[in-house]
């Protein structure tokens, strides 16, 4: 295939756009600028964006911390299982810190889900 | 001595860093967007081509624009992420004269820690639009989840890999998922993950590809049927989605790197790519469908379609049209045709140029034709792109016919015979002699109308109603037909007196001889006398202009008179006065003309000392208001109406400074044209001359046609290299400009890559390498390497011709130029300082200061001198020769041998980059060392330091405003202001103070003292003082100038009810965009005025300067009382000061 074949059937929205062009055979320079656009009325942004100012480790620990409590409180519910849920915690704290340093708090997570 | 500056641009930036298309103002609206630093510009795509819509001003340097289109939305959204970490969403409501454009969301996403990339700022969005990705920092990514409501949250991920390339979004994927290509000690590599909008985490790596092209830069993600990615690099073209591969390795793309792409087709089968040499690509995704009806890429396809300008962003429009938007050249509106072209081979046909001035890396600011106006040339554009610009304010009028006559009064077209559309006769009037010129063709050949009495000097001709034409001379009013060109009637005044100045239209006819004034009307075959009136002196000039375009008659007319130097309205048909007015002073109206600019009316009233009055005209009392005087000339003035393209009325004020007047903005503008003298001019609209303008002076007549009027008018001559340096010799009428240009290391040797300014030049030198003595051997390149070629051009200063090239030392940076006289030889020469650059070496060892004269078209050497390192910056100082080297700032004297002698030297610098002085005072910057200032002891023949501005700015450019005040540009794109405390103690002395700062937005590149504007030419309300013209990186050309401080609280003043008035697109605060911030510190903008927003005033409407003007309060007289400022007086104080500039 040639680069004929390759250039064949450009994409067309409105197939009359460029159909007006007149250069008069040369290379038009635009020299025609837009009017500035001066707006004096105040539009209400619908939504703002923040930036969470949390240091991502402190968010990390947290939401570990998080994660923990969660499953104490839940624990807590299922009393027969206070202890045993004592003894699952320590692999998964460790899991944890190591994530931490790892930096893929993903892994840990996901093992989370999992066990939900 | 002032420390208030007010800063504005003259010439908005031009580079284009950012374009994309999409449906922005409707559903059905195909649209172009520019980004030009803080500008966007808003085009819709029509059959005629693009149509500009608006031009918007963000509060912030545009570092990423894109559109995207959330699944409820009919049209797209503009997502605008700034160099200080300003988001917002853009969304257009409204059409036409409504379209308005709402901050759908906005915010700072700034960290307080983290470390900028050095690879830049990446901001991608999720193309099903569940989220925004950002890489600010190093090592975490930011990701804002797109939710309908609410607050957007963005929240940082922290990411493993470091250093990163480029990164995007893939198409298809359940979940948000990116895809990157990211460099360590092993080589580059591409990683996706999939993120978790949830949990705000990266939850796993879908697939990953190890040890890619070793210069994979660009990623473009393919959408569906095929997803993936294509990984563009430096060798090697590769396909991927995770499960299938395809690479390719086209020997084509290896000369350079690609550095941009845009999709063609919405199902992501072609792609054009661009290069950094210019040349356009198209790459073809070739599919196959599976057994299982899975479409899969089979091969990649790669073409060269052609050169454009070279790329920084390429958008597909419509039809085949491409924008190619860049910033080393001009931008381009690029037609990809089926068949190449026979020639070329290119498959690219170019439509339309965008004028870009950018980046600008050096500029003289050169008075050449001695008539007050100066003029700047730059040096523009990069690589082939390099160029130099001559920008002068005014209008250009492009010659295209010129006869030799001499002694014209006065010059009329007219349509004979059959002819509806075309003038082809031209009517020349003399001193009692009257000549027609018949225009056929470009041929032009005298002949004759026998009904025109042509012993005597015409006052008017022209085409009147009923086919006819009328002549005015001393004598009588003759009427002739355009068909058998016989006399039809002849009217001669009543008394015996002659006739001394007149005026016409169509219908109306004024004659004057002396204080007796007639009003007549052209009928069929017959002149009407209507009207006679004495007034009360004699008549200077008249005029009968039709106001309204509509209408046959003007029911208002307008004479100037002697004796009491007076302007007067009169009522027609009747001839009764309705208003007048003194116009003041001994010189005598000579030209007198109402008009209409912009649907208001004006009275336009010239002297005969070139001076100008102009009032508002009310048309139905007479009344005149809002007196203003305009200096256009030092000779009686004449004011001639013409029409432009465009449809608007424009007048030409013919005088030995010929000027065109027209409104913009409802404000009248003046704009020099770039003609000696013009004593009468006409419009032309002939077969050979269409539009045109036939114009005479004392010799000659000439037609040409005018340009499309605009403020500054930028004329560009290429170079096809890049412009480093450029210096003015007055003496040899010439500039001395230093260029570099590529050359490729072929099996025969070195060989420039393409032809351009210094291989093109037929007058050649260059210095051998044997020359110096303390030789640095070039380095041994390999076949296919490039190496930079530093050249020395002398250039014409009428032509532009290059008259000869030196080329420099292999490895030899030509870093310096000036053109100076030395000691008490009277000849001026050609110095440049140049280093010798080896790549092993951390800043250059050597360097030379060589010196050349240019003579009778030779370019000589006539000494060179070794020094021990870059010779960044030389200028003039005192006959001597000051020299920025390495650390060091060093004088050397001219001997009368001709040789340069060290004198003294001064070395407390990190390296010394800038040199500017002032009598025996020298302004050192740094390179991290702000400014120091020195003082050259003439006794001691020594360098003392005087004072030192402690803060660690990195500089890009210095200027001295006056002895005691400093003013410098560095690279977080501020300008400060710093002073000497001549009366501080010697300790706190040394210290300067930091006394002004603002932040432009732009890399200022150079300064230099000058104006584009004539000077004093205009009563001015303002009082400013000097002018520092600065060019920037992104192509604006900006101005400072000291106002004085009372003047500055009236602007701080206004400047505050502005900031009020003009709502910030993209809510980014004003107090925010000024402000001067640098990697360390954010410090408020101090004694500067923001004259971008100031002069936004004039395009406010009505009520809002109304508004705007509450409270303002000025001492205008000087007596130490502050009045209230009209609304009209604040009009003129701003419109004064845009003329400025």
């Amino acid at each position: 295939m040639s680069v004929t074949d390759f250039l064949k059937g450009l994409p067309s929205y409105n197939e009359n756009n460029f159909t007006k062009y007149h250069n008069d055979g040369g290379i038009r320079n635009n020299a025609k600028r837009p009017s500035v656009y001066l707006p004096t009325v105040d539009h209400p942004s619908d939504q703002v964006i923040v930036t969470e100012k949390t240091n991502i480790l402190l968010r990390y620990l947290h939401q570990q911390w998080d994660k923990k409590s969660h499953h104490k409180k839940r624990d807590h519910l299922n009393l027969e299982a206070v202890d045993e849920a004592g003894s699952r915690k320590r692999p998964r704290l460790d899991n944890g810190s190591s994530g931490s340093s790892s930096a893929n708090p993903a892994a840990g997570h996901s093992s989370n889900d999992a066990r939900h | 001595m002032s420390t208030h500056q007010y800063v504005v641009t003259a010439h908005k930036p031009t580079a284009v860093t950012s374009c994309v298309t999409g449906n922005f103002t409707s559903p059905t609206d195909l649209n172009l967007i520019l980004a030009k630093n803080n500008r966007l510009e808003f085009y819709v795509v029509t059959p005629e081509g693009l149509r500009p819509l608006k031009e918007i001003c963000i509060y912030g340097k545009v570092c990423v624009m894109k559109f995207f289109r959330p699944k409820t939305e009919k049209k797209d959204l503009l997502f605008i992420l700034t160099a200080r970490y300003n988001t917002m969403i853009l969304e257009a409501i409204g059409e036409g004269d409504n379209l308005e454009i709402k901050t759908k969301a906005h915010g700072n996403v700034a960290d307080k820690i983290g470390k900028p990339s050095e690879s830049g700022i990446i901001a991608i969005i999720d193309p099903e639009s569940r989220a925004i990705g950002l890489r600010l920092y190093d090592g975490l990514f930011k990701i804002i989840p797109l939710e309908n409501c609410g607050e957007l949250k963005a929240t940082s991920i922290r990411m493993e890999e470091i250093q990163i390339q480029d990164m995007e979004f893939l198409h298809g994927c359940p979940s948000p998922t990116v895809i990157l290509i990211h460099h360590d000690h092993n080589g580059r590599h591409i990683k996706t993950h999939e993120i978790s909008l949830k949990d705000k985490e990266f939850v796993k790596t879908p697939w990953k590809q190890d040890n890619i092209d070793a210069e994979a830069s660009l990623i473009i993600p393919v959408p569906e049927p095929f997803g993936g990615a294509i990984i563009v690099g430096q060798e090697t073209i590769l396909y991927h989605d995770g499960t299938n591969y395809v690479a390719v390795t086209p020997p084509v793309i290896r000369q350079s790197t690609m550095s941009c792409y845009a999709r063609v087709d919405s199902n992501g089968a072609r792609y054009m790519l661009g290069d950094m040499s210019g040349r356009l690509f198209l790459l073809l995704l070739e599919h196959e469908e599976k057994m299982d009806g899975l479409q899969v890429v089979k091969d990649l396809k790669v073409e060269v379609l052609g050169e454009v300008s070279i790329p920084e962003c390429i958008t597909y429009l419509d039809n085949g049209v491409v924008f190619i938007g860049s910033r080393l050249g001009d931008s381009q509106l690029i037609k990809l045709n089926i068949k190449p072209d026979s020639k070329t081979n290119s498959y690219i046909s170019v439509m339309e140029t965008f004028t870009n001035l950018a980046p600008i890396t050096d500029m003289v600011v050169v008075d050449l034709e001695k008539q007050g106006q100066a003029q700047l040339v730059t040096c523009s554009g990069a690589f082939k792109e390099g160029s130099l610009r001559i920008i002068r304010n005014g209008i250009g009028i492009q010659e295209h016919a010129t006869i030799d006559l001499q002694g014209i009064k006065g010059m009329w077209p007219l349509k004979m015979g059959p002819s509806k559309e075309f003038d082809n006769t031209l009517v020349l009037s003399f001193v009692q002699q009257t000549r027609v010129l018949s225009l056929n063709g470009d041929e032009v050949s005298e002949t004759e109308i026998v009904g025109f009495q042509s012993d005597c000097q015409s006052f008017f001709c022209g085409n009147v109603n009923h086919n006819q034409v009328l002549q005015i001379t001393s004598v009588s009013a003759r009427l002739v037909s355009t068909d058998s060109k016989q006399l039809i009637h002849e009217w001669k005044p009543p008394t015996e007196k002659n006739i001394s100045v007149v005026a016409c239209n169509k219908l109306q006819v004024l004659c004057a001889t002396g204080s007796d004034l007639y009003y007549l009307e052209i009928g069929d075959k017959i002149i009407d006398q209507k009207a006679h009136a004495v007034l009360e002196y004699e008549v200077a000039c008249l005029d009968v202009s039709l106001l309204d375009t509509g209408t046959e008659k003007a029911s208002i007319a307008a004479v100037g008179l002697w004796t009491d130097i007076s302007a007067r309205i009169l009522k027609l048909p009747s001839l009764d006065e309705l208003n007048k007015e003194f116009l003041g002073g001994e010189i005598i109206p000579r030209s007198i003309l109402v008009t209409c600019f912009d649907g208001i009316n004006y009275l336009l009233c010239a002297l005969g000392d070139g001076s100008m009055y102009y009032f508002n005209l009310n048309k139905e009392t007479g009344i005149l208001s809002e007196k203003k005087k305009v200096t256009l000339g030092t000779q009686p003035t004449v004011l001639r109406t013409f029409g432009s393209s465009t449809n608007s009325t424009n007048v030409f004020a013919c005088s030995d400074r010929p000027t065109v007047i027209y409104s913009s903005n409802h404000k009248l503008v003046f704009s020099n044209v770039n003609l000696k003298e013009v004593n009468h001019m006409c419009s032309l609209h002939a077969e050979a001359y269409p539009d045109s303008l036939a114009l005479s002076n004392d010799n000659t007549m000439t037609f040409g046609t005018i340009d499309e009027i605009q403020k500054l008018h930028i004329r560009t001559v290429p170079l096809g290299e890049s412009p480093r340096r450029i210096a003015y010799q007055e003496t040899s009428q010439t500039f001395g400009v230093i260029t570099m240009r590529l050359d490729v290391m072929k099996a025969s040797g070195l060989q420039p890559a393409r032809n351009s300014a210094s291989t093109l030049s037929t007058n050649t030198s260059s210095s051998a390498a044997t020359m110096f003595k303390g030789a640095v051997t070039a380095p041994a390149l390999d076949i296919g390497q490039e190496t930079e070629i530093h050249n020395l051009l002398v250039v014409d200063q009428h032509t532009f011709e290059v008259h000869h090239c030196h080329q420099l030392m292999p490895s030899e940076y030509a870093l310096s130029l000036v053109s100076a006289r030395l000691g008490d030889d009277p000849r001026t020469y050609y110095i440049v300082g140049t280093a010798l650059v080896n790549p092993e070496e951390s800043e250059p060892k050597a360097g030379r200061i060589v010196v050349f004269l240019f003579e009778e078209s030779k370019l000589t050497q006539v000494s060179e001198k070794e020094i021990k390192g870059a010779c960044y910056c030389l200028i003039e100082f005192n006959g001597k020769l000051l020299a920025a080297i390495n650390s060091t700032v060093r004088l050397f004297e001219w001997t009368t041998e001709r040789e340069l002698r060290l004198e003294c030297s001064h070395f407390n610098n990190i390296i010394a980059l800038f040199l500017k002085a002032k009598g025996d005072f020298i302004l050192v910057g740094d390179l991290m060392r702000s400014m120091t200032l020195l003082q050259y002891k003439t006794m001691e023949g020594n360098f003392e330091e005087i004072a030192r501005d402690f803060h660690p700015n990195w500089m890009t450019a210095v200027e001295i405003i006056d002895d005691d005040t400093f003013l410098g540009g560095e690279n977080s794109y501020n300008l400060f202001v710093c002073q000497k405390d001549s009366a501080a103690s010697d300790e706190d002395r040394q210290q300067m103070i930091e006394c002004g700062q603002f932040h432009v937005g732009d890399m200022v590149n150079v300064f230099r003292h000058g104006s584009l504007t004539m000077q004093h030419v205009f009563e001015t309300s303002v009082p400013t003082q000097g002018c520092i013209l600065f060019g920037t990186v992104s192509g604006s050309i900006g101005l400072v100038t000291q106002v004085p401080s009372e003047f500055y609280d009236f602007l701080l003043a206004l400047q505050r009810n502005l900031v009020t008035a003009i709502k910030s697109v993209g809510k980014i605060e004003h107090s925010f965009w000024r402000s001067f911030s640098t990697d360390t510190k954010t410090e408020p903008c101090e004694n500067f005025i923001d004259g971008d927003l100031i002069e936004s005033f004039l395009d406010l409407p009505r009520d809002t300067m109304q508004r705007v003007s509450v409270g303002l309060q000025r001492d205008a007289s000087g007596s130490g009382t502050k009045q209230e400022v009209t609304v009209d007086e604040l009009i003129k104080i701003v419109e004064d000061l845009t003329r400025i500039h």
